[in-house]
C-alpha cells in the first residue's frame, strides 16, 4: 500500500502498521534484547565488533570497503534528502514521510497509466541481455512455480524459496502490476535463475556469500529498468514513463543508500548499547530514530520514522554488503546508473515538475 | 492501470499439505537423524587415529540433512503464504526452529571437532573425494567456528524445561515474524 498513488492510502497505511508495532512494542523489545544478547555471548567477550567481522569474514567483504560504502552513501545524503524534498512536492506534502519512499511518479492525469510494460513482456525483455532470465521465467510459468497476486504472502514479503533436495524454487511476489511489482519480479527471477544453476550443485556448494547471492538479483532488477526505459520511448506519454522509470531508481537509491545503511547504523549501535545491558523500549525507539535521522534528516517528518525497527536485526550488514554491490555494480556496468538517475531527477527548487 | 494475471502455484509435489503422511514422516526422519549423527560424531571425534572414511561420511549426512531441513522449512514457507490461516501452519513453522537450532548446535560439534584434528589428518580429509568439492563450505565453517564460542546448548527434544520451550517459542515466533 506504500506505493499507492494517493495520499491518503498511504498515511493510513503507515498509520495502521506504526500502531500495530506499537501494540506489541513490549514483547517486540524482549525479543530484540533476546536476540542482541544471544548474538553477543556467541561471540567472545560481549564484544558487538565481533558480530561485524563475523558477517565480513563470511562473506569475504573487507572492514575496509564497508567503512567506504558508508563514507560515500554518507556524502551522498543530503543529495538523496533533496530528492526526498522534491518528491514531496510532487505529492504536495512538506516533507515526505516513510509511507512515501517507495511511491512512483505522480500520475499525469486520471486514471493513473499502466507501467510501460507487462509481466507478459518479460521473455522479450531479458531474451537479448539475460536469455537465461527469460528462460527461467518461461519455466516457472510451465512448472506453476510463481505466485502472483495481491498480499498473497503475508508477512514474508517477496521471496524465491528454494527447494536444494529436488533442484526445484518457488517465487511469490506481491502484485498489483506496478511498475514497482515488475521490478520486484525480475529481482526475484533473477535469484531463481540463480538457484537453478546452484541447483545442479550439492548443497554446500550452493551455500554461496550474500555477495554472490544478490548479484543475479541485482542484475535482473538493473536489466529490467533499463529494458523498460526502453519501452518507455514507445509509449503515449513517454515523457511521464520514462521519469516514472527514473523515479523508480531513485526509490532504489533511497533504498540502498540511506534504507539500509540506517539499518546497519541502528543493529551497530544495538549490539554496543546491549553489551551495557537490557533496553528499554524507549531507549530502542531512540537508537532507531537516530540511525534514521542520520540519513535522512530534514527530509523525513520526524513523525514518520520509525520507532521500532521496521527490518529485522541481523538483515542490515548483509543489506550494506547488498548496497556494496549495487553501488559497485552500478558504478561500472549500468549505464542507467543511480548516480546519473540522482543527477536527471533531482529537480531545481522550485519546480513542481518535470 | 492495465490488468495483470494473477497466479498460483503448485506445491503438490513438495508434500500434499503439513499433514500429508510424507510431511510427517520427513520431519520425522530429521529429528531421528539428528540424534543419530550427534551419536555418530562423537565417536568419530574420540577415536584415535582420526578415520577419514568415518568422517567423511558424518560430513556428508551433516550436508544432506542440512539440506532436507532447507527443504522443509522452504515448504512451510511456501505452504503459509499459500494459506496463512491454514490450522497449524504457524505452529509448524515454530516446531521447525528446534530443528533448525539442534542443526546449528550439531554444526558447531562438528566445527569443533574439524579444528582439533591434527594438519596432516585434516589435509586428508579435504582430499577425499567426497569431501574436496565442498571444501570451500568447510572452510567458511572453520572460520565461523573460530569466530564463536561453542554454540549454546539448544535443546532438541521433549526434555526442555518450560523456560527453554518458552525461549524456543519467542525465538521461533520472532523470526517467523522476521521471515
Amino acid at each position: 500500500m506504500y506505493g499507492h498513488v494517493e495520499n491518503q492510502v498511504r498515511d493510513a497505511a503507515f498509520l495502521g502498521v506504526r500502531q500495530a508495532w506499537q501494540s506489541i512494542e513490549e514483547p517486540a523489545c524482549q525479543c530484540i534484547n533476546v536476540v542482541a544478547k544471544a548474538r553477543l555471548s556467541r561471540h567472545t567477550g560481549d564484544a558487538p565488533g565481533k558480530l561485524l567481522q563475523a558477517a565480513l569474514a563470511d562473506n569475504r567483504i573487507q572492514a575496509e570497503t564497508i567503512e567506504c560504502v558508508m563514507q560515500a552513501v554518507t556524502t551522498a545524503a543530503p543529495l538523496l534528502q533533496r530528492f526526498l524534498r522534491t518528491k514531496a512536492r510532487l505529492y504536495a506534502k512538506d516533507l515526505i514521510g516513510f509511507q512515501d519512499l517507495s511511491v512512483g511518479m505522480p500520475a499525469p492525469h486520471d486514471p493513473t497509466p499502466g507501467p510501460a510494460c507487462r509481466q507478459e513482456d518479460f521473455p522479450a525483455l531479458f531474451e537479448t541481455t539475460l536469455p537465461g532470465v527469460a528462460q527461467t521465467f518461461s519455466e516457472l510459468l510451465d512448472r506453476k512455480w510463481l505466485k502472483l497476486g495481491n498480499a498473497v504472502s503475508g508477512n514474508f514479503g517477496d521471496f524465491c524459496a528454494p527447494f536444494p533436495k529436488i533442484g526445484q524454487c518457488r517465487v511469490v511476489v506481491n502484485f498489483s502490476g506496478s511498475l514497482a511489482d515488475l521490478n520486484t519480479l525480475a529481482l526475484e527471477l533473477g535469484h531463481a535463475y540463480h538457484a537453478s544453476i546452484l541447483g545442479q550443485r550439492r548443497f554446500w556448494q550452493q551455500q554461496v556469500p550474500v555477495t554472490l547471492a544478490e548479484t543475479a538479483s541485482t542484475v535482473a532488477e538493473a536489466v529490467f529498468r533499463r529494458a523498460a526505459l526502453d519501452r518507455a520511448q514507445e509509449q503515449d506519454n513517454s515523457a511521464w514513463h520514462t521519469a516514472d522509470i527514473l523515479m523508480l531508481e531513485l526509490n532504489k537509491a533511497v533504498t540502498y543508500l540511506a534504507l539500509a545503511p540506517s539499518a546497519f547504523v541502528f543493529e551497530q549501535s544495538l549490539y554496543r548499547a546491549r553489551a551495557g545491558g537490557e533496553l528499554p523500549v524507549a531507549q530502542l525507539n531512540a537508537l532507531s530514530r537516530q540511525s534514521q535521522e542520520h540519513f535522512f534528516a530534514g527530509a523525513v517528518t520526524s513523525e514518520a520514522m520509525r520507532s521500532l525497527p521496521g527490518s529485522p536485526i541481523s538483515c542490515s550488514t548483509s543489506r550494506v554488503i547488498h548496497t556494496t554491490i549495487s553501488l559497485i555494480f552500478s558504478a561500472t556496468c549500468c549505464q542507467n546508473s543511480l548516480w546519473k538517475c540522482l543527477q536527471t531527477l533531482t529537480l531545481p527548487n522550485d519546480s513542481k515538475t518535470s | 492501470m492495465k490488468q495483470f494475471t494473477a497466479l498460483d502455484w503448485d506445491l503438490s509435489d513438495i508434500f500434499s499439505g503439513i499433514d500429508s503422511p510424507a510431511y510427517i514422516q520427513f520431519k520425522q526422519q530429521i529429528g531421528a537423524r539428528l540424534h543419530s549423527l550427534g551419536q555418530n560424531i562423537e565417536v568419530v571425534r574420540a577415536a584415535t587415529p582420526a578415520p577419514i572414511s568415518e568422517w567423511s561420511s558424518c560430513l556428508r549426512q551433516l550436508e544432506q540433512l542440512e539440506c532436507d531441513i532447507d527443504h522443509l522449512q522452504s515448504y512451510i514457507i511456501c505452504a503459509y503464504c499459500s494459506d496463512p490461516a491454514a490450522p497449524g501452519i504457524q505452529r509448524e513453522y515454530g516446531e521447525c526452529m528446534p530443528l533448525d537450532a539442534a542443526k546449528e548446535q550439531l554444526t558447531g560439534r562438528f566445527s569443533s571437532g574439524l579444528s582439533s584434528l591434527a594438519d596432516g589428518d585434516f589435509d586428508s580429509l579435504m582430499q577425499h573425494q567426497k569431501i574436496s568439492p565442498v571444501g570451500y563450505h568447510i572452510e567458511r565453517l572453520l572460520a565461523r567456528s573460530e569466530q564463536q564460542r561453542d554454540s549454546p546448548a539448544y535443546p532438541t527434544h521433549s526434555t526442555h524445561s518450560s523456560s527453554e520451550a518458552d525461549y524456543h517459542k519467542l525465538t521461533g515466533a520472532l523470526e517467523f515474524e522476521m521471515r
